[in-house]
């Protein structure tokens, strides 16, 4: 059956999380559960044998092609908790009816899950969810293939394909993205660990690097001193100061922890010769 | 963001050595006798502005340090320093970053709004104890996204996704800074005082 290519095509797709909580949210909707029995044929079914009128409340309201204007309003599972804004990618596209209508992509799925398979990150396919005007429209891949950054979202089963959660989804994606890039840069830093950890992580490092800078043109400040005047007794008060305010920053970055440590650095053995890396 | 590997970051390195040498060079052009914190003052200057320099503000917080460096304190070593290094004139950074700032306060104003009403409608629905956990986590990361914004130059101005993506290219350059702080200041106690050249 088509069903069945379309829901395998559909699971390999974006690996995200939180199917539970778009089925909850679908559950405010009414008119989408037709028995609430199985979930798994609901986005199927109620979205394939949909009258025209109860369409309505699921279409976008007539806004510049930005599928992501209102991420804020139905987010449910903010994991990060970051404040989303519409993503920068999307260019107010021309295709406005191409992103409002919602249907299944059922006529070419192999095709399909191949080109998007084989596009960019940035191109992602959007399946809409019921037909716009009443009728079942193809999927508008060669419309949107253009050169533009433009972001289409496959839905994947079980999950609601409504275009708020498409986004949702499409965001969290690319803060994952982002934070694994991160975690490679960070030292300490797992993707074991929750958002709040490496976040905490991060915070850590950022702010040792900072005093690092700090030090290091304070020790610059006296090294440059201490050659200017070279026989002044000035020089040495300075680098007494110099090695006070290495104790501070030792202070700092020791109650700050990991970071310090791992990199290595030995504040305050003056002269020392540095790691090299 | 991988592709930035060992020859990127050395060439980054030697950009920032130049522009920081030069930025040295007006400073101490303007003035032969600094006192203690002008001159630490000058070295962090100069090492900031070459290191946002070095990314042609292309990157948001580029463009907010150097903002932040020009409306500190405008004297003439300072400007010039700009100037010089950066290619630009004063103004358009404070100007530019300003303008901006105020559009992307205005769509988060609109969105905490849109925010604040989603959660009056969930309370209203009635959630489980499970959703307690969740929040509490959703409490911490927001507490440290929050912190994370006042670290990041320019952070306050910017969504969750491209705050992490600034994160990431601060990082980088601030490691190329201190590498080379760190190599510099080694070289200084190293070199007898005669031979010494630059500082």
């Amino acid at each position: 059956m088509a069903d069945q290519y379309f829901f395998q095509n559909i699971k390999q797709s974006f690996s995200l999380s939180d199917i539970d909580s778009n089925i909850e949210f679908m559950n405010h909707f009414p008119g989408l559960n037709p028995g609430h029995q199985d979930t798994s044929d609901l986005n199927f079914h109620s979205f394939m044998g949909f009258p025209h009128d109860n369409i309505n409340f699921l279409q976008l309201p007539e806004f510049p092609g930005n599928l992501e204007n209102f991420p804020g309003l139905f987010s449910h599972d903010e994991n990060t908790g970051i404040p989303p804004v519409p993503v920068p990618n999307i260019s107010n596209d021309n295709n406005h009816q191409d992103r409002k209508r919602k249907s299944m992509d059922i006529s070419t799925p192999e095709s399909s899950s191949a080109n998007s398979f084989s596009s960019s990150d940035k191109r992602i396919r959007t399946t809409n969810a019921a037909a716009g005007r009443g009728k079942k429209v193809k999927s508008t891949e060669k419309k949107d293939e253009k050169s533009r950054e433009v972001i289409h979202v496959r839905a994947k089963r079980g999950q609601a394909t409504d275009s708020h959660s498409l986004a949702e989804r499409v965001r969290r994606g690319k803060i994952n993205e982002r934070l694994r890039c991160l975690q490679d840069i960070v030292p300490g830093c797992y993707k074991t660990m929750g958002m709040a950890v490496m976040l905490d992580q991060i915070i850590n490092y950022v702010q040792s690097l900072q005093n690092q800078v700090e030090f290091l043109s304070m020790k610059l400040t006296a090294a440059s001193t201490f050659y200017d005047f070279n026989t002044d007794t000035d020089a040495i008060d300075t680098l007494q100061r110099a090695k006070a305010s290495e104790a501070l920053k030792i202070e700092n970055a020791a109650s700050q922890g990991l970071p310090s440590a791992q990199l290595g650095l030995n504040f305050g053995y003056y002269p020392q010769l540095p790691h090299s890396k | 963001m991988k592709a930035r590997m060992p020859n990127s970051s050395a060439l980054m390195k030697q950009e920032f050595l130049k522009k920081w040498i030069k930025g040295l060079q007006i400073f101490s052009n303007f003035k032969k006798e600094m006192t203690i914190f002008e001159r630490k003052k000058a070295i962090k200057l100069s090492a900031d502005v070459a290191i946002a320099s070095t990314r042609n503000a292309a990157t948001h917080w580029s463009r907010a340090l150097m903002a932040d460096v020009s409306t500190d304190d405008t004297n003439d070593a300072t400007k010039s320093v700009v100037e010089q290094i950066s290619g630009r004139k004063v103004e358009n950074y404070s100007s530019s970053s300003s303008s901006k700032g105020l559009m992307i306060t205005c769509s988060n104003k609109i969105l905490r709004r849109s925010r604040v009403a989603s959660r009056r409608q969930r309370r209203r629905a009635g959630v489980g104890t499970s959703v307690k956990a969740c929040s509490i986590a959703k409490k911490l990361v927001k507490n440290r996204t929050r912190v994370l914004k006042s670290l990041v130059p320019g952070g306050q101005e910017m969504d969750g996704v491209c705050l992490i993506k600034e994160t990431l290219d601060y990082i980088a350059s601030l490691r190329v800074q201190v590498d080379v702080m760190r190599h510099l200041a080694a070289a200084a106690e190293r070199l007898d005082p005669p031979q010494r050249s630059i500082l």
